[in-house]
């Protein structure tokens, strides 16, 4: 048993099993001032929906999530994008630039870099690829844990979602 | 319904032409104000002016006035029911270059078509063995300007046609190369022993031209120029509608490595080489699909008109399905190039990304060996959307669909490497096999415009009105 858990700890995780799922820790220094109004944007409902929809479209993506990160006393904020995908880096922001480029338009509008991409994103992909290769922050230990390395979103999809050919469905 | 003007539309496109022989003559343009002129009568349905494309539409009514080369009677049986040749034509962006075409057009198309497939070839994982420094002189330089592809009964026909093609166009262009091919016996198999071209989409608006396809047809627009489409496709301005793009690729089969894997792989699994041969494709080598015919059950035994009528995922009109392989595997060769129904990545379904194929087997006595392989055209309006993501995403790539498949490729046509190479399919018999090598490599690719006929017509004369360019 052991044995097992210093193999897993040595060799599995996103990244490390063959290079089925990839961690990525997109943080972009932001406006302060508008701090607010991006919150207020990604709270919209519809938003959320359209979000969901694209990534339920993309079907590579195992979790992701926006997290704003601020200090008052200094005065800046940066957005952080994390997520868990499948498959190569390049092809999954490029993926994104297609199914998610409006939000993408917006959520780079209120970033300060100077050496952000030009927008529309969707006319500017491969800008866009190098810009998020540079602000991917990687895992300070090179590893991300997950308890399910060797399957894909869609592997895990389908494995729990009902079935309708007689075979028996997840509980 | 699609409105397709099919005498516009280059044959190829819309239907296969079941001739027994082709030759793919590839030609460098030397002088643009001559060949315009060869141009101008390939695109003219006039045999006076001598052999011209052949467009889509039914050519019944047409076959008294088909080009005949000389020496021809036209008496053969078969010329009754169809013409003894057909005629393609495709260039390269090299090849519009060439041709002097204006800035404005040759910068309207896209980056895919425009870089070709030597600077993409990572693109669609032509790496190793199959890398452009390894493909034959002709398709891996920028000589390759225009691939005039005849079909034909006969050699003889054939023969007469492409000598006649190349004396009109002697003083204009010089041919650097000539890929023959032929069918097997007259039959569809090719050199692996399969029967080939069974599944091939039915274009919405054009004659149905393959077996029974229990599928919606396919947006017009998937494979002409300024048809609706799935996604939006840009048109070329002034002579991008009703073209089309191909993927020109000449592909060799390594038959010995084929057939020794095949006999030692199923000794030590300890089953028959012919269920191990269509596990690898999802048919059986007569074109059986094993999601109809599984391993236990008689064959031959499915009526040739129905072969395309399955499904992997249970719908109503299939209930059954075989979400989990365990009848076709899910890694296995046709699951992959058309997933049908079946869950995929940036779709929800596997019917987005149809290609047409047209292909024909080879079988070369080089100075370099024995080669055996099929040389055709993988045709579609996205070479990147179509061609490429297949390629990549879905042939050479297991993270596309469920089913567990990791990083695998595709067993037959992938780029395996022996290092991590690995097919595994559930079910009974339970065959898991590792370490096989490429059976497939690739010895050269070209990516083609498939101008329509009013479009050859501009290209050779300018001012010629067009087609009106619906730009979807």
């Amino acid at each position: 048993m052991s044995q097992q858990v210093a193999q897993r700890d040595e060799n599995f995780g996103p990244g490390q099993d063959k290079d089925i799922q990839q961690p990525l820790t997109l943080v972009m220094p932001i406006d302060f001032k508008s701090v607010d109004t991006l919150t207020e944007l990604l709270q919209r409902a519809d938003v959320k929906m359209a979000s969901a929809a694209a990534l339920d479209h993309v079907g590579t993506v195992h979790s992701t999530r926006f997290v704003i990160l601020r200090d008052d006393e200094q005065g800046w904020a940066k957005i952080a994008v994390i997520a868990i995908y499948d498959g190569g880096f390049d092809e999954y922001i490029r993926v994104f630039a297609r199914e998610l480029g409006p939000l993408f338009n917006q959520l780079i509008s209120f970033v300060t870099d100077e050496d952000k991409p030009p927008l529309p994103v969707e006319q500017h992909v491969e800008e866009l690829v190098r810009y998020v290769a540079k602000r991917d922050v990687k895992p300070a230990n090179g590893r991300t844990y997950s308890a399910f390395p060797d399957l894909t979103a869609l592997d895990i999809y389908e494995a729990t979602r009902p079935r309708n050919d007689g075979a028996p469905s997840p509980a | 319904m699609t409105d397709l003007d099919l005498s516009d539309i280059q044959g190829l496109i819309v239907r296969g032409y079941r001739k027994d022989v082709a030759s793919h003559l590839v030609l460098r343009i030397d002088e643009p104000g001559e060949f315009k002129a060869v141009l101008r009568d390939l695109a003219e349905e006039d045999a006076k002016s001598g052999p011209f494309v052949t467009v889509a539409e039914d050519w019944k009514d047409k076959l008294a006035a088909w080009w005949r080369p000389p020496g021809s009677d036209g008496s053969a049986e078969n010329a009754r029911t169809h013409p003894g040749h057909c005629i393609n034509i495709g260039f390269t962006f090299a090849g519009l270059q060439a041709l002097g075409l204006e800035p404005q057009i040759l910068d309207s198309f896209p980056e895919d078509f425009r870089c070709g497939p030597v600077a993409r070839s990572h693109l669609i994982c032509e790496t190793g063995p199959s890398a452009p420094e390894h493909w034959v002189t002709s398709l891996r330089s920028d000589e390759a300007h225009v691939i005039v592809s005849v079909y034909a009964d006969s050699h003889d026909e054939l023969a007469a046609v492409t000598e006649d093609i190349c004396g009109r166009a002697r003083d204009a262009a010089e041919k650097i190369e000539q890929f023959d091919a032929q069918r097997l016996n007259g039959t569809d198999v090719e050199h692996f022993g399969y029967v080939d071209g069974l599944s091939q989409p039915t274009i919405e608006g054009a004659p149905r031209a393959g077996l029974k396809d229990p599928f919606p047809p396919v947006p017009a627009g998937e494979f002409i120029l300024g048809q609706p489409a799935f996604r939006k496709n840009r048109v070329p301005d002034q002579i991008g509608v009703n073209g089309s793009y191909a993927a020109f690729r000449v592909m060799r089969q390594d038959v010995v490595a084929f057939k020794a894997f095949l006999k030692t792989e199923s000794q030590r699994l300890g089953i028959g080489q012919e269920l191990l041969a269509a596990k690898l494709c999802g048919r059986w080598r007569n074109g059986e699909p094993l999601a109809m015919r599984p391993a236990n059950a008689p064959g031959a035994t499915i009526p040739y008109e129905n072969l395309n009528t399955f499904d992997y995922e249970s719908t109503p009109e299939f209930p059954q399905g075989d979400r989990d392989g365990v009848l076709c595997p899910r890694g296995a060769h046709i699951r992959r190039a058309f997933p049908r129904s079946q869950r995929v990545v940036d779709d929800f379904d596997g019917f987005k990304r149809r290609i047409v194929r047209r292909g024909m087997p080879y079988d070369w006595e080089l100075p370099t060996g024995h080669e055996r392989g099929i040389v055709g055209m993988f045709i579609c309006a996205s070479l990147e959307n179509q061609f490429e993501y297949v390629m990549r995403q879905w042939l050479n790539d297991g993270l596309f669909t469920g089913g567990r498949l990791g990083r695998s490729k595709d067993p037959l046509t992938g780029a395996n490497d022996p290092g991590d190479s690995r097919f595994v399919t559930p079910g009974t018999p339970y065959v898991e096999t590792t370490g096989f090598p490429r059976f497939v490599t690739t010895r050269g690719c070209a990516y083609l415009f498939l101008p329509s006929r009013s479009a050859l017509r501009h290209m050779a004369r300018e001012g010629v009105p067009l087609a009106a360019n619906r730009g979807h």
